[in-house]
Order: C-alpha cells, then structure tokens, then sequence
C-alpha cells in the first residue's frame, strides 16, 4: 500500500472527517459497482455504499495495512452486504412472479435487451446461491479479479474461495439451463 | 450455445450492464457523499462535546448535589438569588401553560423558544413549589434537594449549549442527558421542546417531526401546541 493509503487510514483513525471525504473520492465508484453487482438493485447499492462509509472509521482500526485501502473498503462492503442482498433478493421475486402472472410470452428482442434481460437472469440465479459463493461469483467472475484477491477482501483463504466459485458456476449453470436461458 | 458460453455471457452481460448503471449513478453518488460528510462531522463533534462537556456537566452536577447536600448551596441561593417577587415569573419554567401562553407572540418557525434564563433556573425552580413567591425555597429533605440541584445542573448545561454556545451538536447531546436522568423531570417538556428544535438545526427533520408530534398532538397541553404545529406543517 502506498504512502497516501497510510496517510489516509491513519487520518480514518484519528476521525478525520475530510479524511473520510477523501476515502469517498477516491473509492466510491469501485465499492459502488462492486455493490450494483452483489446486490443487483441500484437503490440497495446506494445505501449499501453509504454504509460501508460511515462504517469506516469505526472498522478503520482492524485495518492492518497488509492489502490496499480499498481491497479493505470492498470487505467492509461485503460485511454489510448480506441484508441488502436478502431484501433486494425479496423484491425482485414479487417482482418476477408479478411479471410472470402478466406476461407469459416471450417476444424477439434486439440485442440490448437481449443483454439486460441476461443480466436479470443471472442476477436472479445469483440469489439462490449462499452469500459466501454469491460474494465469490462477483468478485471473480464478474470483476474478474485473481481468487487470492477475493480471499483478501473476503478475509478467506484462497483455496475456500476456489472452491465456493466451483460449487456457486455449477449451480448456475443448473438453474440457467433450468429456466431456459440461452 | 453450450451450457458453459451461456454462463459466461451472463458474465458479461452483468459486468456491461452495471458498469454502465454505476457511471450513470452520479447525481445519487453526490447525494451520499454529502450524507456519508455531514454524518461524520456531526459525530466528531458529539465526540469532542461527550469528551469536554459531559464530564463538566457531571462534575457540576456532582458539586451542585454536594452542595446541596452539606447546606451550602442554600445559602448560596439565599446570598446571590433572592426569591422571585411576582408569581408569574415563578411559573413561567415550571409549568408548560403558562410558558406557552407566553410564547405565544413568537415567529412561527422561529428555532428559539422562550426560556428560562440559565442564572434563574435553580432561584426559579426552587420556588416554583411553594405557593408564596416570597416564601424561601423549601429545606424538607437533603436527598430531594440534592436531586433537585443535579437536575437543575443538567439543565443549566444544556441550555448554556443551546442558547449561548449556539451548539446544537452539544446542545442535543445535552438535552438528551437531560432526558435520560430527569424523563419526568421539572424541565422535561422545555427540554423535549429545545431537544426537538437542536434536530431540527442539525438538519435530523424526521426525528425533529417526530419529536415535535407530541406537541402539536397537545400531549403537554397547550405548552408549544402552536409552534410545533407550525414547525411541522413548515417541514412537510
């Protein structure tokens, strides 16, 4: 981690205020995306985000500085993670049987669509799986980060993280190819 | 397509699509940053007031009930604060009705209520018992005394916070030790009130309604009644 990293949490720590601006700028588009993408629901992801923020300079003293500030923010995120995905997770199931029960047809799209429509289908695969293997999924797959760097902000060994991405592409191939998707 | 392509392009499908979302979240991204600052200046300061002002309030507290305790703070009280000469001043604090009825000039959403000023209120208190404005303060117990001067320090502190520091973090964090040793207390609803108006300086409109409700509902009676309804129609 480099020197302003350092700066930056030691500042955290002693309840800088404008330190916690600075963190904000610098990471809140990464802890953002990374939050769209776990909990699949942009509102839920704005709170999440401002959750693991304010939750920063009281989690700030775990922060050993063996990783990067913002693989620590990610963890913090994902800490906060799990009744944000469960609540997202409840709304787009009423939301699916309510658009189930409306329209049971499916009609040719343009490719666009084709693509949002993908999207929501893995997002809904995503909410059958366990959180851990629902963390590992996004942050490897669809980040495309390294397993040993997952295992950093999940603070999990590596091996566990391979093994959670195996089982979690397993099932989700099962329930795409159970519901059709191509 | 095989099993394997279609996973794959979901993949993709939901890194595009979020990528995309998340550039897009600009105007909420500013929303939060303002939420995420203004929280943790409004913590860092009840930081500095729980580590300076709290302390100072207790040992005031403390020193009052003492006094209190081995005569000396009657005599105090009989040396610098004469009993009040009229009955309308001995009621003013103690009882919201007529506090109201006194306020009842005042601005509509005006954030600064009639008070007792801080010098008067354990003069002022101690009276507020008797049914004679010249009779002294009652002596009947030392507890009660004591009791009565560590509620009355409580109040003395956060009113200095609200009305002469003009700290409404410090204030609040007053109010609410206030609350929390004196629920039912002689100064409760004026302490209720001023804590209401301190959330709402500190931009906390929702708890600010909700603390406000009461008034406007006439739980105190008409003490504040009008002000609290005009507060609250005012932050609709």
């Amino acid at each position: 981690m480099g020197a302003s990293g350092t700066d930056l949490a030691e500042r955290l720590r002693r309840g800088d205020a404008a330190a916690l601006a600075e963190a904000y700028d610098e990471h809140h588009e990464h802890v953002r995306t990374f939050a769209l993408r776990l909990v699949g629901d942009p509102a839920e992801a704005e709170d999440l985000v401002q959750e693991t923020f304010l939750a920063l300079p009281l989690v700030i003293k775990s922060f050993r500085g063996d990783a990067s500030l913002r693989t620590f923010v990610l963890g913090v995120a994902t800490n906060h993670a799990r009744h944000h995905v469960r609540s997202a997770s409840r709304r787009r199931a009423a939301h699916a049987r309510a658009r189930d029960a409306d329209d049971a047809t499916s009609t040719p799209t343009d490719e666009q669509t084709h693509r949002r429509e993908l999207a929501e289908a893995l997002t809904r695969a995503l909410d059958e799986l366990p959180f851990e293997q629902r963390v590992a999924v996004v942050l490897c797959e669809i980040e495309e980060r390294s397993s040993a760097e997952a295992a950093r902000i999940v603070d999990a060994p590596d091996a566990t993280i391979r093994t959670r991405l195996f089982h979690a592409k397993k099932k989700l191939r099962e329930i795409l190819q159970s519901r059709g998707v191509r | 397509m095989t099993e394997r392509d279609a996973l794959d392009e979901a993949f993709a499908a939901l890194r595009e699509e979020t990528a995309e979302a998340s550039k897009n979240a600009a105007a909420s991204a500013s929303t939060t940053r303002s939420a995420i600052v203004l929280d943790a200046t409004t913590r860092r300061r009840r930081s500095m007031l729980a580590r300076w002002m709290l302390p100072i309030a207790a040992v005031l507290a403390a020193s009052t009930a003492w006094a209190a305790a081995t005569g000396r703070l009657q005599a105090v009280l009989h040396v610098s604060t004469p009993a009040p000469e009229t009955p309308s001043v001995v009621a003013t604090p103690a009882a919201p009705a007529a506090a109201a009825t006194a306020a009842a000039g005042s601005s509509a959403t005006s954030l600064e209520p009639l008070e007792p000023a801080p010098s008067s209120v354990a003069s002022v208190a101690a009276a507020a018992s008797t049914t004679s404005p010249s009779t002294p303060p009652p002596t009947s117990t030392t507890t009660a005394t004591a009791t009565a001067t560590a509620e009355e320090g409580l109040y003395r502190a956060a009113h200095t916070a609200h009305f002469v520091a003009h700290d409404p973090a410090a204030a609040l964090v007053a109010w609410d030790a206030y609350l929390a040793a004196h629920p039912n207390g002689r100064f409760a609803p004026e302490a209720r009130y001023n804590r209401a108006l301190t959330l709402l300086r500190l931009g906390r409109t929702a708890e600010a309604r909700s603390a406000l409700r009461p008034f406007a509902d006439g739980t105190f009676g008409g003490y504040r009644q009008k002000e609290a309804t005009q507060l609250l129609d005012a932050t609709e």
